[in-house]
């Protein structure tokens, strides 16, 4: 860690000691004094197009000054509530609502917007604001997640300074100039990009708001619950909005050793299925609708004993405890049979020392072998995009398609035949990025979605690393893979063959094998391969469940449910416990915690299991960002 | 005996018997003449009520006159062409200091308008049994959508139907109330209905 | 009644015009012109380049007077990568037209200004960002630039020395904008002209990333002929602070409109009533602005002001880009001021809020006023909108010049406004006002 000068700033009064270079906002933000913004987000560079955050700072020119794109000096005297300071601030609020149309009551983002808020804090009471205003057409669909409303915009640029930056995407743009100004994807034409919806949450206005969340219920009715994603082995933190017993919305919850504040689309938008009214609900056994009691034991005489004739299919959002469990099971009556995780790489658990996530901020070098990030890893992508565009890394991509990383002009992209990334792999111990790179190497390898041979890939990039100094990164695909290969129950073994199917989550990829004869289905929606299974239990979905992940990198992180699993609905680790009875295995946990506390003796990497965090809920998330330089 | 601070108290009365109590006056001598005259004042008194006006109202037949400002039961109102004033924003709710308000909106669109504007109520619904008829659902509301009406008579027989839907807080106003809404300046123009959602990439329409 | 100083010293920048064909480079260099480029790169270190343009005193003539040895010396010297000069021609300020007149005139100073700095500054590249509606400059410089490359003025061995020089030509994009320093840089790398946060300066982080000095075409045109009489030589013309000579753009109801060169420190009345032949007979001069439009107007009384730029200074204003435009008393000052406010909501880019809303805000409220549907409540809200713009509350100065606009007009003329606000009258123009 270099030596970084620390300075003396005054801020009304309250003297503050922070590192040379801290913007101005973010000095404030450490002794609780606001300072109004709306272009400045923490994570994008400052680009001081909004004005909002004028204050008055000595020594300098006698006028007020955006603070956020004025880094600190030593024995700068900060006043943001000179008469100076107050009155340039309330003029700029008054401009942002000359053109505003104060449609707040039907806004989505009323009652949690930062303008209305800055508006009471720090503008002029009174309006002073009759002529008519601007009119745009309005609401207009960017994408069939994201509504653009032009006419509340303050022209911020966040949204396309983030498209820009950090997505490393061109679809969001502005077009005018001067007051006629608006936020347009190119060409008209409805944004793809993966990353898209975090333009939600930097929004400081209702510009751009979820078109599955609209108009769905205020800020103020909804409960939040602090979890983790489900979709993908980043794991995101995330809160999710409830109410009603519905999931109304995600939101990311910024944790900067993962996401840095992102989410992808699929994290955002992907949860209208557990407010499904379709849901499946009660126990059935041969379509009709029963107990859990006679439900279970049917599945546990359909399942018993059947040794490798029995074939299991895994979610691949099972918890670790649901996995703990499911290890005590086929340790006990299902020995032998054959599992298979869906929607898992090929690679084996890892071994030796691994990469972080924010590790990768300060390679230098950055190799990425076999695996689209973009859908596979998205906000690992992200974290490479940061680490090549802000800090200056080199990229070199082994792939056999173009991804989206190659947009920078700097990426080396190397395309092997699919199969031989192993022996691509092996030649860049003589690249030339490699010679000299002057930092830490990061190396990311996939599987190449089952093109690659993963077992040759791991020891090719094993080898280069212990060559070049590098440490690796196994890039899992499935939420909680890594936890269950710790487990020992992320199988990968051919259904072929089976008697038994016991099929938890959605239905195996290759199909229910034609051999069953038994069909046991625990999901959480009703699903065509359904139609002739013997026994249909109804899962929780991720909303409803509790338990831990444990992400790509071998960090166990906590989930919430934010909605109740109302009876008939059961949790799935009270279901394994009651199927492990019916199956002869006393599995007497009387909740979680026990479980939890069981797993991490057992299992060194689950040790984090012992102490879950305190489920007390955090205050409600400030979604300007937190206050933290 | 201790008291919450822990001071001993001393359990003999302030007051001793007797003390302080006026005496008791000197009362007339008892006799039938005058037991007979207070008889006779007593229901003098009483008949003389016979002859004076009646003052009880005959409810339910008859009702007393309420003030225009009378908090009664809700109504949602409308717009002069049918469309309903409310546009779900729920600030009626958020003002409501019993909760006893749920609103759940949605959005109009071409095929179904309800709203003149974006947003409309799917579900508006008060609970009565809850509702304290403070009237600040009534301030709240930015559009003079709902507004308490005079009826008072809430009675029914059973807890269900005393959750008011938006068909029944629909139903119109007496005229005599919603003329006098009109007159006392709360209508607000009918808006222009809005086409939603618009054509993809849409300009500005005027300056 | 002030000193007047004519052109005593002669000429420096309009020295040779005249001369025919002098766009051509061997006329140019008969005249002794690439002199200063041949002494520049045969024998000087770009330290003495720069001590000789600080010894002249040269200012920046593109409106923020900033001195240009100053600004050159502000690059870095141990960069490691390229360096630029980018030569502003973006000349867009309503009333200037002297770059054009100097492009269109003499090319070659202007390239062998550009070069000459580029050598100051230790690099190798110049830009000139021409407006992209300036055909004939753009033509002449393109037929200059490939004269100097063929005779070996440019290009990698300029006069045999091994310190290669290039310029090119990018024509904008048609923005007011464009001309700012900042914002001209983001249409040089491509991408929507706005201007960006200082600092970091251009000097620092400029084009591409690189150090950058931004120059005005006049500045460096003035370039070439103090390296070759020397900065002393130079230094002579003008006051005491401000040196040398610049060239103003009289436009507006004068009798003799055009471009001339004027020493420093002659008056207004000078340039407006001798040079410029005065306002049409029984006419007036009401109200001029005496630097571009973005300087604050000063009124008729206030002629004899000098082009002193500090003394401007002193009055609030500026001598900016030197465009001087008159309005005579036949001219109502309010309909004057919102048609420059349509032009600045018009140009703004769109970055900052004041400008961005502030300006259009303005221009609605002037469309009351000139719609005779004025009142207090329009004069105090234009009051309210020149504030708010002013004060430096914008990245760059567009803002605060259509804030000055509105104020120095309503400072020296509100009476015209009250009238038009509150008596929906116009004595200037008559009593029927048609916006």
């Amino acid at each position: 860690m270099p030596d970084v000068k620390m300075v003396n700033v005054t801020i009304d009064g309250h003297v503050v000691t922070v590192p040379d270079g801290t913007l101005v906002v973010e000095a404030a933000k450490l002794v609780g004094i606001e300072i109004p913004v709306f272009c400045y987000h923490h994570k994008l560079d400052p680009v001081g197009a909004c004005r909002m955050c004028l204050v008055e700072i000595s020594p300098g020119p006698p006028v007020a000054q955006a603070g956020c794109i004025r880094p600190v000096a030593d024995g700068m005297v900060v006043k943001t509530q000179s008469a100076m300071a107050v009155q340039a601030r309330a003029d700029i609020l008054e401009f942002e609502l000359v053109n505003h149309p104060l449609d707040c009551p039907v806004c989505d983002k009323g009652g949690e917007c930062p303008l209305q808020d800055f508006t009471f804090r720090h503008g002029y009471p009174t309006s002073r604001i009759d002529g008519p205003r601007l009119h745009f057409q309005k609401p207009i669909p960017l994408s069939p997640n994201i509504a653009l409303d032009r006419e509340r915009c303050v022209l911020c640029y966040r949204c396309t300074r983030y498209y820009d930056e950090v997505a490393w995407e061109q679809e969001l743009t502005v077009a005018e100039r001067g007051v006629h100004s608006v936020i347009a994807s190119q060409f008209d034409q409805p944004l793809t990009s993966n990353f898209s919806g975090n333009i939600i949450d930097l929004c400081p206005v209702g510009a751009l708001t979820s078109r599955l969340w609209r108009f769905e219920s205020r800020p103020w009715d909804l409960h939040h619950t602090p979890s983790v994603c489900s979709k993908c082995a980043v794991g995101c933190n995330v809160t999710l909005w409830q109410r009603r017993g519905q999931l109304v919305r995600v939101t990311s919850r910024e944790n900067d050793d993962i996401d840095e504040g992102w989410i992808c689309d699929r994290g955002r938008f992907d949860y209208t299925d557990v407010n499904d009214p379709a849901r499946l609900r009660v126990p059935a056994v041969h379509g009709s609708k029963t107990t859990w009691a006679v439900a279970l034991n049917t599945v546990a005489d359909g399942i018993k004993g059947k040794g490798s004739k029995l074939g299991i299919s895994l979610p691949q959002d099972l918890t670790n405890e649901e996995a703990f469990l499911f290890r005590r099971l086929l340790d006990g009556p299902l020995r032998g049979a054959k599992v298979k995780m869906h929607g898992r790489t090929a690679l084996p658990a890892p071994s030796g020392e691994q990469l972080m996530i924010k590790d990768i901020d300060d390679a230098r070098v950055i190799i990425i072998v076999a695996s689209d990030t973009e859908n596979d890893v998205p906000i690992v992508n992200l974290r490479v995009k940061k680490a090549v565009s802000k800090r200056g890394a080199k990229l070199i991509v082994i792939h056999p398609d173009a991804v989206d990383l190659d947009r920078h002009r700097e990426t080396v992209h190397i395309r092997n035949q699919p199969g031989e990334a192993a022996a691509e792999v092996r030649k860049l111990a003589d690249h030339e990025l490699l010679h000299e790179p002057g930092g830490p190497v990061a190396i990311l390898y996939g599987d190449g979605r089952g093109s690659e041979d993963a077992a040759g890939l791991v020891a090719a990039c094993t080898e280069l690393a212990a060559k070049v100094g590098a440490k690796l990164m196994p890039l899992y695909r499935g939420t909680n893979e890594r936890g269950s290969l710790e487990l020992g129950v992320a199988g990968w073994d051919s259904l072929d063959g089976v008697e038994a199917l016991l099929s938890w989550g959605p239905p195996p990829t290759a199909g229910v094998p034609a051999s069953v004869k038994f069909h046991a289905v625990w999901d959480h929606l009703p699903r065509p391969e359904h139609q002739n299974a013997s026994v249909v239990l109804p899962a929780t979905s991720f909303a409803e469940r509790q338990g831990s992940y444990t992400n790509l990198e071998g960090r166990v992180q906590f989930l919430r449910p934010a909605v109740d699993a109302e009876a008939p609905l059961k949790e799935s680790w009270d279901v394994l416990c009651e199927l492990a009875a019916a199956l002869g295995l006393p599995l007497d946990y009387v909740g979680i915690f026990p479980i939890q506390r069981e797993a991490a003796k057992a299992f060194p990497a689950l040790a984090a299991l012992a102490q879950p965090p305190s489920p007390e809920p955090e205050p409600v998330p400030v979604l300007m960002g937190p206050a933290r330089p | 005996m201790a008291d919450e601070n822990g001071n001993d108290h001393d359990p003999t009365p302030l007051r001793r018997p007797g003390e302080g109590v006026p005496p008791k006056p000197e009362g007339e001598k008892p006799s039938i003449a005058g037991d007979v005259a207070a008889l006779a004042g007593g229901l003098k008194t009483t008949l003389s009520e016979f002859f004076k006006p009646v003052v009880t109202t005959m409810y339910p037949e008859e009702k007393t006159p309420r003030s225009e400002r009378y908090r009664g039961r809700h109504y949602l109102r409308r717009y002069d062409n049918g469309l309903e004033r409310c546009i779900g924003c729920e600030l009626c709710a958020a003002a409501c200091p019993v909760g006893c308000i749920l609103v759940i909106a949605a959005e109009n669109t071409d095929e179904k308008r309800v709203s003149p504007g974006e947003r409309y109520a799917k579900t508006y619904e008060i609970n009565m049994l809850r509702c304290i008829f403070c009237g600040y659902c009534e301030e709240a509301c930015p559009v003079q959508a709902i507004v308490l009406g005079p009826e008072y008579e809430l009675s029914d027989t059973s807890r269900e139907k005393f959750i008011y839907t938006k068909e029944k807080l629909l139903e119109p106003l007496p005229p005599d109330v919603e003329a006098r809404l009109n007159a006392k300046g709360t209508a607000v123009p009918t808006p222009a209905p809005l086409p939603n959602p618009p054509p993809q990439g849409g300009r500005e329409t005027t300056p | 009644m002030a000193e007047q100083r004519g052109t005593v010293g002669g000429p420096v920048l309009t020295e040779w015009f005249g001369r025919a064909n002098l766009h051509k480079l061997e006329v140019y260099e008969k005249l002794g012109g690439y002199e200063g480029l041949r002494k520049v790169v045969t024998g000087m270190s770009a330290a003495q380049v720069i001590d000789e343009v600080k010894a002249s005193g040269l200012r920046g003539r593109g409106g923020a007077d900033f001195p240009t040895a100053t600004k050159w010396s502000f690059v870095p010297k141990d960069h490691p990568g390229p360096k630029y000069i980018v030569v502003n021609a973006d000349e867009s300020e309503p009333g200037s037209a002297k770059d054009r007149y100097l492009m269109e005139n003499s090319p070659h100073a202007l390239i062998e200004g550009a070069a000459i700095a580029t050598f100051a500054i230790g690099g190798h590249q110049a830009w000139i960002y021409i407006r992209g509606e300036y055909d004939l400059p753009y033509e002449k410089l393109r037929d200059a630039i490939a004269e100097a490359h063929a005779k070996g003025h440019l290009g990698d061995h300029p006069f045999g020395t091994d310190y290669p020089l290039d310029i090119r030509l990018y024509r904008g994009h048609g923005a007011y904008i464009c001309g700012e320093e900042t914002a001209l840089l983001e249409s040089l790398e491509g991408k929507r002209a706005q201007p960006r946060s200082r600092p970091p300066f251009p000097a620092i982080k400029g084009a591409w990333g690189q150090p950058t000095a931004v120059n005005n075409v006049e500045t460096l045109s003035t370039v070439p002929w103090i390296i070759r009489h020397g900065g002393a030589e130079y230094a002579k013309r003008g006051t005491e602070k401000a040196k040398g000579t610049r060239m103003v753009t009289v436009s507006g109801d004068v009798q003799k409109p055009g471009n001339y060169e004027i020493e420093i420190g002659v008056t207004y009345r000078h340039i407006i009533e001798e040079l410029a032949g005065g306002p049409f007979p029984g006419r007036k001069v009401k109200v001029f602005w005496p630097g571009g439009s973005s300087a604050k107007v000063l009124p008729g009384s206030m002629l004899d002001t000098s082009t002193d730029l500090d003394g401007l200074k002193a009055l609030g204003t500026m001598g900016g880009s030197g465009g001087i435009i008159v309005m005579d008393d036949s001219h109502c000052v309010v309909k004057g001021a919102a048609r420059l406010l349509r032009f600045y909501a018009h140009e703004s880019c769109g970055k900052c809020t004041p400008c961005r809303v502030g300006s259009n805000w303005a221009v609605r409220t002037y469309e009351r006023i000139l719609a005779n549907e004025g009142s207090q409540i329009e004069l105090a809200l234009l009051d309210r909108v020149q504030q708010g713009l002013q004060g430096g509350r914008c990245l760059c100065g567009l803002g605060d010049a259509a804030g000055w606009v509105i104020q120095s007009t309503m400072n020296h003329f509100r009476n015209e406004y009250e009238e038009h606000c509150l008596h929906h009258t116009c004595s200037v123009e008559g009593a029927l006002i048609h916006a």
